[in-house]
C-alpha cells in the first residue's frame, strides 16, 4: 500500500514535471522566434529607413542640381556632392540588407541602374553648365530624361518599401499566431501540470492524514500501555537491552526493587540476582532462555537495591522487530513473597497437623492396644472365677445337698444365680467391646430369612407362651448379616421379655416409610416404657425395669444401636406404658464408592 | 464301646480350680483312667519330649487327646501348640483347646496352627461338665486315633 502509493506519487510528479518541460519547451520555441521576429522587423524597418533616406538624398541631389542650374552658384552644388558620397554607401547596405531577398535584389538592381542613369543626368547638366553651356542643359533639362528617371526611382523605392511592409506584416501574423498557440499551449500545460500536482497533493494529504491518525492511535495506545506499566504497583515491568542492560523503569519496579529509574537505567540486570545466582551464571542463562524459547519464566530469590531478598516470579520475553531482529528484552516480576510465606505457612501447618494426627492416632491406637489387652484379659481372667464360683457351688449342691439346710442351699442358688449374671454381662460387655474394633462386612441381605432364623433361635425362651408373630416381607439390603442379626435377636429378646405379662403377645416386624427413607420395626404389646426416659434407652447398663420384674445387663439396646450406628443408620423407639413399645431402625449405607470416585 | 484302659488324657491347664473341676468332670464318667496335668507350657513341652519329670515316660504312651489351655505361665499354649504341631513325632496327636476365651484372633490362631477343636469353657458348671464330658466321649470313644506309625515312632 505504502510503496504503491510511493509509485503513484513519484509517477504523479514526473508527470507533472514532464508536462511543465514540454511547456517551457514550447514557451522558449516561442520567445527564440518572437525575438527572430523582432530581429527582422528591425532588418524591415532598416531597409526601409535606407530607401527613405535614399529618396531623400536623391531628391537633394536633384534639388541641388537645380539650384546650380539656375544660379550657376557653386553652393547650391553642396548637397548634390554630399548625395553623391551618400548614395552609394546606402545602396551598399541596401544591398547588404536584402541579399537574403532576391525579388528586393532585383528591385535594387534596377534602381541601382536608374540611379546611375539620374546621377548621369545630374552629372552631364552640371557639367554643361559649368562649361557655360546653360542652354544645351536646359534643353537636357527639358527632355524631363532627370525627371522620368527620378520617376522610376521613386516607383522602385515605393515597391520596394511595399514589399518589405509587406513581408513584415506577413511575420507578424505568423509570429501572433504561433503566439497564441504558444499561449494556449503553455497554460493547457500549465493547468494539467497543476492538476496532476493537485491530485499527487490530495492523495499526499490523504495518506499524511492517515498516517498522523495512526500515529495518534499509536500514542493514544503507548500511552495507555504507558500508564498502564506505571499504575501496576504490584509488578515490576521493565526493558532490557539485548546486551541485558536495564533500559527502561516502572514505578512498580522502583517500589518492588528500590531502585530509582536514573540510578538503574544502563546497568546491568544481573545486580538484581542473589550473588550465587550471579556466580552460577543465571541471569545469562535467563537470557539465552528467553531467546531460544521467545519466553522464560522463573520463580526465585530476587535480590533489592538495600540487599533485602525477596521471592519473585519473573517473566522475560524476547522483543523483536518485524525482520526478527532483537530489540530487547521485556520483563515482568512480580514479588509473591507473601503467597510463598502463606504457601510455607500452610505447609507447616500441615506437617503439624500430620505430625499432630500421627500422634494422635499412636495414641488411640496405644489405648485400642490396651483396650483389647483389657477385653482380652477379661475374657480370659474374669470368666474362670466366675467358673469356679459356679463349679464348686454346684459340687457343694450334688456331693453335699442333702446335708445342707434348704437355708444354705437357697444361698447356694443365690450365688450361682449372681454368677449367670456375671457371666451374661461379661459376655454382652465383650460383645460390644467386640463391635468397636470389627470392621463391617458388607453383603446383599434378606432380612426376611434372618428374622425367621432368630425367630426359631428363641424357642426355648418363649417355651409355651402363646405369641403372634406378624411379620411382614422385609427387603433385601446391603448390611452384615451377622451384625444385622444380632440387632434383630436383641430386638426381639426385648420383645418376648417385655410381653411376658401379656396372655396373649403380638410381636410384629415390619417396613415402614419414615422421611421417604425405608425404615425397618419391631413392635410389641408389652408392658412399654415412660417416653420422659426414651433417651436413656440406648446406654449401657441403663435400664428402665427392675432386675426381678425383667431380667437384662442393660448391654442389649446399647449393642443395637452400636451396630446401625456403624451402619450409618438411625435407631429409636416409641411407646407407651402398658400399650407396648416400637422400634424403629434405618439403615443409611454409605455411598456407592463407584459413585463417590465419579 | 468302651473306653480303652490305654488311653490317656494330657491336660494343660495352670489354675489348681480349673484343673479340679476339670478332673472332676472327666473322672464323673470314668472315661479314662490316666489324666496327666501339666501345669504350663514348658511342663506340656517337657512332657511331649520326655524331659524333667517326664524324662523317665515311656516312648509308646502318647495320649489320644490333648486339652490345652491358651493363657499359661512361662510358655503359653498357641506357643506350644506350634511346637507340637510343628515336630513330625507329635504332630498327629489330636488337640483340643480348651480355654475361657472366644477372643477370634486365639481362635484363628489356633486353628492356623492345627488344632484339631476350639472350645470355650462356658461359665456355667453344669454346662461345663456336659461340654468335657462330651468331648472326653467324643475323642476317647468315637474318634479313631491316629496309628501309632503316623505318630512318628521310629
Amino acid at each position: 500500500m505504502r510503496w504503491n502509493l510511493n509509485k503513484k506519487v513519484t509517477a504523479g510528479f514526473a508527470v507533472a514535471l514532464a508536462v511543465m518541460g514540454i511547456a517551457e519547451f514550447i514557451s522558449y520555441r516561442s520567445t527564440d522566434r518572437l525575438v527572430e521576429t523582432s530581429r527582422q522587423v528591425n532588418h524591415t524597418q532598416q531597409v526601409l529607413d535606407a530607401l527613405g533616406t535614399l529618396l531623400i538624398t536623391m531628391d537633394d541631389a536633384e534639388t541641388g542640381q537645380r539650384g546650380f542650374l539656375l544660379t550657376g552658384n557653386d553652393s547650391y552644388l553642396a548637397p548634390y556632392d554630399v548625395a553623391g558620397n551618400q548614395v552609394s554607401d546606402i545602396v551598399e547596405s541596401l544591398d547588404k540588407l536584402t541579399t537574403s531577398d532576391p525579388v528586393q535584389q532585383r528591385d535594387l538592381a534596377s534602381l541601382k541602374s536608374l540611379i546611375r542613369q539620374k546621377q548621369d543626368e545630374l552629372a552631364t547638366t552640371i557639367a554643361l553648365r559649368k562649361a557655360n553651356k546653360a542652354i544645351e542643359a536646359d534643353q537636357l533639362v527639358l527632355s524631363g530624361q532627370g525627371k522620368k528617371a527620378m520617376g522610376s526611382i521613386r516607383a522602385v523605392i515605393a515597391r520596394m518599401q511595399k514589399r518589405e511592409k509587406t513581408l513584415m506584416d506577413a511575420r507578424n501574423s505568423q509570429w501572433e499566431a504561433s503566439a497564441r498557440r504558444t499561449t494556449l499551449l503553455v497554460a493547457a500545460g500549465v493547468v494539467l501540470a497543476f492538476a496532476i500536482l493537485l491530485f499527487a497533493i490530495f492523495v499526499l494529504d490523504r495518506e499524511v492524514e492517515g498516517r498522523i491518525r495512526a500515529e495518534q492511535t499509536l500514542r493514544q495506545s503507548e500511552a495507555r500501555i504507558r500508564l498502564l506499566v506505571e499504575s501496576a504497583r504490584d509488578f515490576a515491568i521493565l526493558m532490557l537491552d539485548p546486551q541485558g542492560r536495564v533500559a527502561s523503569w516502572s514505578p512498580g519496579a522502583e517500589r518492588i526493587k528500590g531502585y530509582r529509574a536514573e540510578e538503574i537505567i544502563g546497568q546491568d540486570w544481573s545486580c538484581f540476582f542473589p550473588a550465587e545466582d550471579i556466580q552460577a551464571g543465571k541471569p545469562q542463562k535467563e537470557l539465552e532462555k528467553a531467546l531460544a524459547d521467545g519466553r522464560s519464566e522463573d520463580e526465585g530469590w530476587r535480590v533489592r537495591k538495600d540487599g533485602s531478598r525477596f521471592w519473585a516470579n519473573v517473566v522475560i520475553a524476547a522483543v523483536r522487530d518485524e525482520q526478527g531482529q532483537l530489540q530487547g528484552f521485556s520483563k515482568v516480576t512480580r514479588d509473591v513473597t507473601e503467597r510463598r510465606q502463606a504457601v510455607e505457612e500452610i505447609r507447616q501447618l500441615n506437617q503439624n497437623l500430620e505430625r499432630r494426627v500421627r500422634g494422635r492416632t499412636a495414641e488411640l491406637e496405644m489405648a485400642n492396644k490396651e483396650m483389647e489387652a483389657f477385653t482380652y484379659s477379661v475374657s480370659h481372667d474374669l470368666r474362670a472365677p466366675l467358673r469356679h464360683i459356679d463349679g464348686f457351688a454346684q459340687l457343694l449342691v450334688e456331693e453335699y445337698g442333702p446335708q445342707l439346710s434348704e437355708e444354705v442351699q437357697s444361698y447356694l442358688a443365690r450365688i450361682q444365680g449372681g454368677v449367670k449374671q456375671m457371666g451374661q454381662l461379661v459376655d454382652d460387655l465383650l460383645n460390644l467391646a467386640h463391635l468397636g474394633r470389627k470392621e463391617i462386612n458388607l453383603q446383599a441381605t434378606g432380612l426376611g430369612p434372618l428374622v425367621e432364623q432368630v425367630v426359631n433361635e428363641m424357642e426355648t425362651e418363649i417355651g409355651e407362651r402363646a405369641i403372634d408373630w406378624k411379620i411382614a416381607p422385609l427387603p433385601f439390603v446391603e448390611c452384615d448379616p451377622g451384625l444385622l442379626k444380632q440387632v434383630f435377636a436383641n430386638l426381639l429378646a426385648n420383645a418376648v421379655k417385655y410381653t411376658r405379662p401379656r396372655e396373649r403377645a403380638v410381636i410384629e416386624v415390619g417396613l415402614a416409610q419414615e422421611n421417604g427413607q425405608p425404615t425397618i420395626f419391631v413392635r410389641d404389646n408389652g408392658v412399654g416404657f415412660n417416653m420422659k426416659y426414651a433417651d436413656k434407652l440406648f446406654g449401657v447398663f441403663q435400664r428402665l425395669h427392675r432386675a426381678e420384674d425383667f431380667e437384662g445387663a442393660g448391654v442389649g439396646l446399647a449393642t443395637v444401636q452400636r451396630i446401625i450406628h456403624k451402619h450409618g443408620g438411625r435407631v429409636w423407639a416409641e411407646a407407651e406404658i402398658d400399650k407396648g413399645a416400637t422400634f424403629y431402625f434405618t439403615l443409611q449405607l454409605p455411598a456407592d464408592p463407584s459413585q463417590k470416585a465419579a | 464301646m468302651k473306653p480303652n484302659c490305654e488311653m490317656e488324657i494330657l491336660l494343660v491347664e495352670d489354675n489348681a480350680d480349673d484343673v479340679e473341676l476339670t478332673l472332676h468332670a472327666l473322672r464323673s464318667d470314668k472315661l479314662a483312667n490316666k489324666i496327666v496335668v501339666a501345669r504350663d507350657g514348658e511342663e506340656a513341652l517337657d512332657y511331649f519330649f520326655r524331659r524333667g519329670q517326664f524324662s523317665g515316660r515311656s516312648p509308646d504312651s502318647r495320649p489320644s487327646v490333648v486339652l490345652l489351655d491358651l493363657k499359661l505361665p512361662k510358655v503359653d499354649g498357641l506357643e506350644v501348640l506350634r511346637v507340637i504341631k510343628n515336630d513330625p513325632q507329635t504332630s498327629a496327636i489330636p488337640v483340643v483347646v480348651l480355654t475361657s476365651s472366644k477372643e477370634e484372633k486365639d481362635m484363628v490362631a489356633s486353628y492356623q496352627l492345627g488344632v484339631n477343636s476350639y472350645i470355650q469353657k462356658p461359665v456355667d458348671f453344669t454346662q461345663f461338665r456336659e461340654t468335657v464330658k462330651q468331648l472326653g466321649f467324643y475323642w476317647l470313644v468315637i474318634n479313631q486315633p491316629p496309628p501309632a506309625i503316623a505318630q512318628g515312632k521310629k
